[in-house]
């Protein structure tokens, strides 16, 4: 993969920098392909299956494609308190099954766990950006190409 | 209600955040006193100071500052840690947007006063707005020239900011460590302590956010600075996130030993509210009896409870507390990194009794075994997620065991 290579060029090739060429890549390719992985072994000296046990660790890099935009809704207490779990009942009906985008691989939405915005309650973030207080025309907009 | 006077949040919603802005205010005098004085001498006035980490442990920052002054490695770091990922904790990122330059002061000077030789922000992966208003902010000062003569070596002196990847174990110190590094962010054990043998086993300086964005004022106004505010065994402020049945949901800054109650009453709790849960996930519920209970660490001490990260969740009457305590044990379950069996296994059995409980559904066993299961988790895991994981739930089952439960 080329383009995985060129990302590890600009970001550097010790182990240091793993984090932050995964956080590329699956930016780019809404997940970690196991040709990534490979080009990673191949120019960082981690093996695929090292690399894939970092994957798995963290919520924010994922082994298969998600959607292009991601919608992330907090289910933590605060959260919950205003209204989260309807929140999410939305997104099943409107966005389909958690974690999988649709055909045009446009959208998938995912519970995730307290984002720092309490205040704003009930919190989402979408395309990595704040959508707090999320309310449900949020979420059937995303749903429509909209938002 | 008294009116407390705005210090670390003082420039919260200025006109203008830059550089120029920061200086003309003040800004950086600190760091240049910290360089006429010399190293030796600003960690002094941190220790006297009686300045205790923020982050949750409430260790006195000047003995860590000291420990690393004083290492024999000559390659040593700075990391700053800015995770803030425990439920209802958002006060570290109200503080660098309200004032990323008075945050990074306080970095520099923790870098020039230990000899550190390279610097690291760890920011949360879904603080992508605070990593770039970082970013920004460290870029002006580096083309001030700011992060010249602060390195031992003479060299610029170098902070890279890093993301994190979702995953609340990474706030705990050698878990952040081991991220940076490019591995899984699985905590180790303890000793060595970060400053015998931290990021890159090599000696270093973990600060949470507040914590260092309290250095400035010290190090330019004096120990006396601090104390002049708050307690005599807690000085200072203390930022709070207050979320939850509150009509002002917001970070409030806070001299230590103000009561629970009037911070309620300024974020607008509910007149009549069931409980509030101090400290986050890893907290403990407080009741009505004790809303009068001093914010301090002594006060907290007192009523067998916590400040923890600073956050302050209010629940109204309608709330059914076993269903938060549902919430909580799920976020544990989800959280654990999976390395000690008994928090890894534990926090998902407490997760389903918590449930069950949850869902009126309980066979009447459920108490004891979340009983022996936080004793067991409690007492054999290796850090603070498993510790703590139980300690909610175990308030909550002393207040219905009193009658304090609304459901
Ligand atoms: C599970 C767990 C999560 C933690 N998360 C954070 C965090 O998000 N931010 C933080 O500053 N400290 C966090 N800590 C505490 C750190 O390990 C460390 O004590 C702190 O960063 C030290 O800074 P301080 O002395 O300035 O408080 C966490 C600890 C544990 C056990
Ligand atoms: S106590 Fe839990 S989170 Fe901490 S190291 Fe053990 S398994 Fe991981
Ligand atoms: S609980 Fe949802 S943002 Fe904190």
């Amino acid at each position: 993969m080329n383009r995985v290579g060129e990302l590890i060029d600009e970001t550097g090739t010790e182990r240091t920098q793993l984090l932050e060429v995964l956080h590329k890549v699956q930016a780019e390719f809404h997940h970690i392909p196991r040709a990534a992985a490979e080009t990673i072994e191949q120019r960082m000296n981690v093996p695929v299956a090292d690399t894939y046990g970092v994957v798995t660790f963290y919520d924010l890099l994922t082994e298969h494609p998600v959607g292009r935009n991601v919608l992330r809704i907090c289910e933590d207490v605060p959260c919950c308190l205003h209204g989260s779990e309807e929140l999410v009942a939305e997104a099943e009906r409107t966005l389909g099954p958690e974690g999988q985008p649709g055909a045009d691989g446009a959208v998938s939405w995912t519970r995730c766990a307290c984002l720092g915005l309490c205040d704003q309650a009930p919190a989402a973030l979408y395309r990595e950006e704040p959508l707090a207080p999320l309310h449900r025309h949020d979420i059937a907009g995303i749903g429509d190409g909209h938002a | 209600m008294a009116m407390h006077e705005a210090v670390l949040l003082r420039r919260r919603g200025a006109e203008q955040r830059n550089l120029k802005a920061y200086v003309a205010s003040g800004g950086l005098a600190a760091l240049a006193k910290a360089r006429a004085i010399g190293p030796e001498e600003t960690v002094r006035i941190l220790t006297d100071s009686g300045l205790v980490g923020r982050g949750g442990a409430a260790f006195p920052a000047g003995r860590k500052w000291e420990s690393v002054r004083t290492a024999k490695d000559p390659i040593r770091y700075v990391v700053l840690n800015t995770d803030e990922s425990e439920p209802g904790t958002f006060k570290d990122r109200v503080m660098i947007e309200s004032d990323p330059f008075m945050v990074l002061e306080g970095l520099l000077i923790a870098c020039y006063a230990v000899s550190a030789t390279g610097a690291y922000i760890y920011v949360r992966g879904e603080y992508g707005r605070v990593a770039d208003l970082l970013q920004q902010s460290l870029r002006e000062l580096q083309q001030a020239g700011h992060l010249e003569g602060i390195e031992p070596q003479g060299r610029p002196l170098r902070v890279e900011i890093r993301r994190g990847g979702g995953a609340y174990i990474c706030g705990e110190e050698t878990a952040l460590f081991r991220s940076i590094e490019g591995y899984r962010g699985e905590p180790m054990a303890k000793p060595p302590f970060p400053t015998v043998a931290g990021l890159f086993r090599k000696p270093t300086v973990v600060n949470n956010v507040e914590t260092i964005a309290n250095v400035p004022d010290i190090i330019a106004f004096g120990a006396k600075a601090l104390r002049s505010r708050g307690t005599e065994r807690s000085p200072g402020t203390k930022l709070f996130s207050v979320s939850g049945h509150v009509a002002r949901p917001d970070t409030y800054e806070v001299p230590f030993g103000t009561p629970l109650s009037e911070l309620l009453q300024m974020a607008g709790g509910e007149a009549d509210l069931q409980a509030v849960l101090m400290g986050g996930a890893a907290g403990t519920f407080v009741f009505p009896k004790d809303f009068d209970l001093a914010l301090s660490y002594e006060g907290v001490a007192e009523r067998h409870t916590t400040l923890g990260s600073g956050a302050v969740i209010a629940f109204n009457r309608q709330t059914n507390l076993w269903q938060v305590a549902e919430r909580l044990g799920r976020f544990f379950a989800h959280e654990s990194c999976g390395q000690c069996v008994p928090c890894r296994v534990g926090t998902r059995r407490q997760h389903e009794m918590l449930a069950t409980l949850a869902a009126g559904r309980g066979q009447g066993d459920e108490r004891g075994l979340l009983l022996r299961l936080s004793q067991v988790m409690t007492d054999a895991s290796i850090c603070g997620l498993g510790q703590t994981a139980a300690t909610a739930v175990r308030s909550l089952m002393d207040a219905e065991s009193a009658g304090l439960l609304a459901h």
